[in-house]
């Protein structure tokens, strides 16, 4: 579903961000991406998402190169951003609406799914407001809602569950394994371990900007839990 | 690049401009009572606009006649003066607007094209100067077509190419502004030289709009058609308008509107086939510095937050060009009046009428830059991290008028002494040149901060947005020109009471002034607290 071979991308102010990243989305994977802050885990999600141009190696989605046939790559994939920036000045049924126009979503189906996610997310009765009377969590079910209406083949979310109440959360991690049980797949990255640890099948660990270990979470942790061995990783140096 | 998706992208970011879908959206009558007054405003600016700009046609057309010089000057002069300014608007937020804006990577990721996203952003440019542009080219064509009496398709032809005569300029602005921001990247005081070069391009202009400085109507004319003739050589494009507008030329009509067109595609195509680099360079900021702690100094609130203010406004060259345009022109003009001296004073009827005529002059610059006018709607999203923090919310509006008053107050004091001193004013002459500046200095920066205040646009993506497209702005803009025009044409008409007159309006300015900071300050806290950040 998504292959990044040997990805590097190194900023104009001369930051290598990542350094010759390596690693395989299957369908039906749920892969959790975990490392310090300024590790990389945004810029290679930023890259895979198409948001990002990047220096040397690949990234397939589908088998379809992000680079060079983007728009068709766009299509099987949804993306949010850490703190989605959704346009303030639009309601939240504009957006979605706006969201299923680009997508090209006939309106039975954009009403059929958008009636289901917001009931599920409980803000069926705020899509009337502008956004920015939105709550932070109000804000991130709205972008979960905008992902999901166009039935992506991988999602690739950045921290999802930031900003998010108990019950959304628990939702959202429903939702990642029923599509993930459809043969879709989900590469997020996350600060919160135990719900990896939990949630996935799949773990990657990456430290500034070279990935630390990769795999089955079996393979990854072992008898140790999660936590532990991020710990034990990311404050030695050896590589995967 | 396709049209539906443009369509799409344009849209939405049409609804963001002047609040208009937050507003139609509100739910309290207060939400939408506040517009209505806005709308007032806006239509009081706009015939007020409509009128100056009918008044410089008209202006053209009596002295391209009277120096029997061809009527086509009119439509080139204005397209031109047009060109210019949709030219140097487009070039002060090109780069924020193409590549800053904050819904990029939502953008990206999504399934439209890199150039579709250009072209919806481009669009935004060219929505955001036709209000301007109209108010140069409706009254313009009405103008022409009363005293010149162009064909029914000549007509026909230009109320198509009122909508396309600005694009050009947008694309051409958004070219230069493109490489600008790649030129200056890598340069860490890239908002500096931005703004170094703004200036420069406004002392261009105004010196070349000295050209028109002489009163002798034939001279005047030729003027008016040499600098036509010359904008023509630089702007290719310019006389086909006047081709279609005044012989009713179908070819120069399709010829111009083909270029038009096809210089935007394929800046779209362009810079859409190398758009995430340059998001990417634009965003890159340098690093690895070594930065040194050493003892820091320590100051009031006030004074943090009059340093942060202050900062704001010089490091944002859209805010900067956009409220200090006026105090960049003031000391340009000025030295312009010293050294022509002669040519000036053959402008006015009398000596005495410019000596009068100059308090306003200085005035309406200050008017014009009313940094306060976005300066609440600046703070954006952190502005509730502002309001955390504990400081008097009379320190948080005294600091951003003392900010705006940094920037007018020494600026209109130097020029009006200088102006005093350099053309011997009588004493009451003299005190009106100091004084009645710093009073319009006081009063549009309170006001401006009213207005702020009563329209705040906290939930912005781009700081172009509140700078440009806010009804705060928009009054602060064009609503207070009134403000130093109409109480000039008050002095003009009662002159043999002028010092009568003019010591009144001063009592005015000053009450008014010290009412409305009054009040500004009597409802700071309740006023900072219905802010929604």
């Amino acid at each position: 579903m998504l292959q990044i071979n040997d990805f590097s991308k190194t900023y104009a102010s001369g930051v290598k961000a990542v350094d010759g990243l390596t690693l395989h989305v299957e369908p039906g994977d749920i892969y959790a991406f975990i490392g310090h802050n300024g590790a990389g885990k945004t810029t290679t999600l930023k890259a895979c998402a198409g948001v990002l141009d990047f220096n040397e190696g690949e990234i397939l989605i589908d088998g379809v190169s992000v680079r060079d046939d983007p728009v068709a790559c766009k299509k099987k994939i949804a993306y949010i951003p850490d703190n989605p920036d959704i346009y303030e000045h639009l309601t939240g049924i504009q957006y979605l609406n706006f969201i299923s126009d680009i997508f090209k979503i006939s309106p039975v189906q954009r009403n059929e799914r958008i009636t289901r996610y917001a009931e599920l997310f409980e803000i069926k009765g705020s899509l009337g407001d502008v956004i920015s009377s939105y709550s932070h969590g109000m804000k991130q079910k709205l972008a979960i809602i905008s992902a999901l209406i166009h039935d992506p083949k991988l999602w690739l979310l950045d921290e999802p569950f930031v900003g998010l109440d108990p019950k959304a959360t628990h939702l959202l991690k429903g939702i990642m394994a029923e599509r993930c049980a459809e043969g879709c797949a989900v590469f997020f990255s996350t600060h919160v371990l135990e719900v990896a640890e939990k949630l996935c099948n799949k773990v990657a660990i990456i430290k500034q900007g070279r990935l630390m270990a990769s795999g089955t979470m079996e393979e990854v942790k072992g008898s140790a839990s999660l936590e532990e061995m991020f710990m034990e990783v990311t404050e030695n140096d050896h590589e995967a | 690049m396709k049209l539906n998706e443009i369509f799409l992208l344009f849209r939405v970011q049409l609804l963001g401009f002047f609040g208009v879908n937050q507003t139609k959206k509100a739910k309290t009558a207060g939400g939408k009572r506040k517009p209505r007054g806005f709308v007032y405003m806006a239509l009081i600016s706009a015939a007020a606009l409509l009128y100056f700009s009918a008044q410089y046609s008209i202006m053209i057309a009596m002295t391209v006649e009277s120096g029997a010089a061809s009527p086509r000057t009119l439509p080139l002069f204005m397209s031109f003066a047009c060109v210019l300014m949709v030219l140097l608007s487009t070039l002060l937020k090109a780069s924020p607007t193409l590549f800053g804006e904050g819904d990029t990577d939502i953008l990206m990721s999504l399934p439209v094209r890199s150039s579709s996203i250009i072209a919806s952003r481009i669009l935004v440019l060219y929505a955001m100067d036709f209000f301007y542009t109209a108010a140069l080219l409706i009254p313009m064509g009405v103008v022409y077509v009363i005293r010149f009496h162009p064909s029914a398709l000549g007509i026909a032809l230009f109320a198509v190419l009122f909508f396309i005569i600005p694009l050009l300029p947008c694309v051409l602005g958004g070219v230069f502004g493109t490489i600008i921001e790649i030129l200056t990247a890598k340069f860490g005081r890239s908002n500096l030289l931005r703004n170094f070069l703004s200036v420069l391009f406004v002392v261009a202009v105004m010196a070349s709009s000295f050209a028109f400085s002489n009163g002798n109507p034939e001279q005047m004319a030729k003027t008016f058609e040499n600098v036509c003739n010359k904008a023509a050589k630089i702007y290719i494009p310019l006389p086909w308008i006047a081709d279609a507008f005044c012989d009713g030329s179908v070819v120069k009509f399709l010829l111009f509107t083909g270029v038009s067109l096809a210089a935007f595609a394929l800046f779209c195509l362009v810079v859409g086939s190398k758009f995430k680099t340059l998001v990417g360079v634009v965003r890159a900021r340098r690093s690895g510095r070594s930065y040194k702690l050493s003892a820091e100094k320590n100051g009031t609130p006030f004074k943090a937050l009059y340093r942060k203010e202050l900062k704001r406004f010089f490091s944002s060259n859209t805010y900067f060009m956009n409220f200090g345009f006026g105090m960049v022109a003031a000391p340009l003009s000025t030295i312009a009046a010293v050294i022509f001296r002669g040519r000036i004073l053959e402008m006015f009827s009398s000596d005495a009428a410019f000596m009068r005529a100059v308090p306003f002059i200085l005035s309406f610059f200050i008017c014009m830059s009313a940094t306060t006018a976005c300066s609440v709607s600046l703070e954006g999203r952190h502005f509730a991290l502002l309001r955390s923090l504990p400081v008097d919310a009379k320190d948080l509006l005294r600091s951003k008028l003392a900010v705006n008053l940094t920037v007018t107050g020494p600026v209109s004091l130097l020029c009006g002494a200088v102006l005093a001193a350099a053309f011997g004013m009588a004493p009451v002459e003299a005190c009106a040149v100091i004084v009645l500046p710093q009073l319009y200095a006081v009063l549009s920066a309170v006001l401006g901060l009213m207005a702020n205040l009563r329209y705040p646009m906290m939930d912005w993506k781009a700081e172009v947005t509140p700078i440009k497209q806010s009804a705060a702005t928009f009054i602060a803009v064009v609503g207070f020109m009134p403000l130093s025009v109409v109480p000039a044409i008050i002095v003009m008409v009662f002159t043999p009471f002028y010092p009568l007159v003019v010591s009144a309006l001063a009592v005015v300015l000053a009450l008014v002034g010290a009412l409305c900071y009054r009040s500004l300050m009597k409802h700071a806290e309740e006023k900072i607290r219905a802010i929604s950040a």
